[in-house]
């Protein structure tokens, strides 16, 4: 059976991959787009319309991706996909990032006949400087036509940025049990094998200048033990965001054959436009962050105004103060699911601290902190 | 009895100070004196008093005294003790002074209480030096609390005050310098290190920036 061409997982993937990002921001976004789409060893080309909707959500310590797509063609292109990732960290000064998620897809002639995939992935990273390291694992399982398989992949690499460029490679160890699928992209084993061992080398560089960016993949595969395989694939895709709204994305070139999800290899070229349709929204503090206090800045023709956010329960007792109010305690207001109160501040510099229920005063998420010399910290904020 | 005379006495000592402290960009629509009369402690009512007066004896400009009133009334939220209230205020209070000196000749009072917390977080002094070299004829606060920031955000104090140097002597607008500044904690909330996250944001407002030469004189407007 030849393997399933699948573009929508192609640009899932690309979707899911900025999860890791933790800024305080809500973003849902819709990418609508075609893509023609060849595998290797077939002489035909597939032609899809490519709709995806991916829900974003973030604060400084957790960020959480939900992407669902589907790739409509007459062909055996056709396939939908749900992803969900996301990327954590024990605080906002450490340099350590977690990552994790999982996939789950449908592919076939008709929706959901021919099979499917399921994968699942850990990454630990770790900033160094202006780049850092990670490795991580992964896992997935692939039937079609009800044969199922099993894929493992554990990967390390490096990434450095230097101004707007940023450079990474990893290494990827693969051992997959998805003969089919590799077997459509050429590559065989000898003997009685049954297990593909496979090695992947991969540089990637991207370029991101205002609203510009250019990213160009390169990837060496080659093949260990019984697996007979030597090949390399290079990727290139750029998006122009042409305002906050609207952003327009394409990409080209040859993507190997992925067996943790079950993607086939394929010459791809595709052409989406992006809608953000809440983009960079102030969030709505998650309940796992009770307690913690959320602060943005909104400049005025003199001065800004700070909003402080603050999740509590119904009942608690909720105050800010700061230099600006001489430290006298200036109560929140109960606004939706949080406690909120909007200061104007006049230029310079200035100190602020929260408390819940008369507890002890501590720096809101996101400011610079600042010893107090009273055994606390505050946090400090400049208005030009 | 004696809290009575007490507050007779801090509300005489207050008013004497009020001149010093009003007039220099007080606290946002409360009396100095109304601060220090309403401090309940008679202990920490006398060393708010004591050390208000020490400052003034001191030589320090009457605007200096807004800060350290400030530090006293943080301490009196946060139920600090009079002795940690005394020995806040006293450091504050040195490093007050020394910011004047660095910032000589006449630095505001938002330059001075900027400069003190500058200090605080581990800012050279020579750095402030350069600043006021750099921009002698304007208010550089904005540029100093940039730089407080980017170093409590744990960017090395050296690299911290060479960037925002760098970026002064290219002619970098305060608001700039904080556009620069809430990029770099994006970065960081993204995962980046300060420092890389500084390196980033600083040479791409530096490359938005004409050459050091074309800006000669542009700090002394």
């Amino acid at each position: 059976m030849t393997a399933r061409v699948s573009a929508l997982m192609l640009l899932v993937a690309i979707l899911t991959t900025d999860a890791a990002g933790a800024q305080s921001t809500r973003e849902v976004r819709l990418d609508a787009g075609a893509a023609q789409v060849q595998q290797t060893g077939r002489d035909t080309r597939d032609v899809a319309g490519i709709f995806a909707l991916s829900w974003r959500e973030s604060n400084p310590l957790i960020a959480t991706r939900l992407s669902a797509a589907i790739t409509s063609a007459g062909d055996s292109a056709s396939a939908a996909q749900l992803a969900l990732a996301a990327a954590w960290r024990a605080s906002e000064s450490s340099p350590w990032l977690t990552e994790g998620g999982v996939s789950a897809a449908a592919f076939g002639q008709t929706i959901f006949a021919r099979g499917g995939s399921f994968s699942g992935f850990i990454r630990e990273r770790r900033a160094i400087d202006a780049g850092g390291v990670w490795v991580g694992a992964a896992l997935g399982g692939t039937s079609r036509d009800n044969v199922a398989s099993h894929s493992t992949a554990f990967d390390a690499g490096g990434w450095w940025r230097i101004g707007d460029f940023e450079a990474s490679a990893s290494v990827t160890r693969l051992r997959s049990e998805d003969i089919p699928l590799l077997q459509a992209a050429e590559l065989f084993l000898s003997g009685d094998a049954t297990v593909y061992d496979l090695v992947d080398v991969a540089t990637d560089l991207h370029y991101e200048h205002g609203p510009f960016y250019i990213e160009a993949s390169e990837t060496f595969r080659n093949g260990l033990r019984a697996t007979s395989a030597n090949q390399s694939a290079l990727y290139i895709s750029a998006v122009y965001t042409f305002s906050p709204r609207y952003s327009f994305i394409i990409g080209t070139g040859w993507l190997l054959a992925d067996p943790v999800r079950g993607i086939p290899d394929a010459t791809v070229t595709s052409a989406a436009i992006r809608v953000a349709l809440v983009p960079l929204r102030a969030p709505t503090p998650a309940a796992e962050s009770r307690g913690a206090a959320f602060v943005s800045l909104s400049p005025k023709s003199s001065g800004a105004v700070l909003t402080v956010r603050v999740v509590a329960d119904d009942g608690a007792s909720v105050e800010v103060a700061g230099s600006f109010s001489a430290w006298k305690p200036v109560p929140l207001v109960r606004i939706n699911d949080a406690w909120e109160a909007e200061i104007a501040l006049p230029p310079g510099s200035h100190r602020v601290a929260v408390r819940i229920n008369g507890g002890p005063w501590q720096a809101p998420r996101g400011m610079a902190r600042v010893k107090d010399d009273y055994g606390g910290a505050a946090g400090l904020i400049v208005v030009p | 009895m004696k809290n009575k005379n007490m507050t007779r006495y801090a509300a005489f000592v207050a008013a004497a100070l009020v001149a010093a402290i009003s007039g220099a960009g007080a606290q946002q629509g409360v009396q100095p004196e109304r601060r220090i009369t309403a401090i309940s402690d008679d202990a920490t009512r006398s060393v708010v008093i004591e050390q208000l007066t020490l400052a003034k004896e001191s030589g320090l400009p009457a605007g200096a005294m807004e800060p350290l009133m400030a530090k006293a009334m943080e301490g009196v939220a946060k139920k600090a003790t009079s002795k940690s209230i005394r020995s806040a205020m006293d450091a504050l209070q040195k490093r007050l002074r020394k910011a004047n000196d660095l910032l000589a000749p006449s630095p505001t009072v938002d330059e001075l209480s900027a400069g003190a917390d500058a200090l605080y977080v581990g800012v050279p002094e020579r750095t402030l030096k350069q600043m006021r070299q750099a921009a002698p004829r304007r208010s550089i606060a904005v540029e100093l609390g940039v730089l407080t920031e980017l170093v409590a955000r744990s960017v090395p104090p050296a690299k911290a005050s060479k960037m925002v140097l760098d970026l002064m002597a290219r002619g970098a607008t305060g608001a700039q310098l904080t556009a620069m500044n809430t990029a770099v904690q994006s970065d960081v909330a993204a995962g980046l290190t300060p420092e890389a996250a500084l390196d980033r944001h600083g040479r791409g407002i530096m490359s938005l920036l004409p050459p050091p030469s074309a800006v000669t004189g542009a700090n002394h407007r």
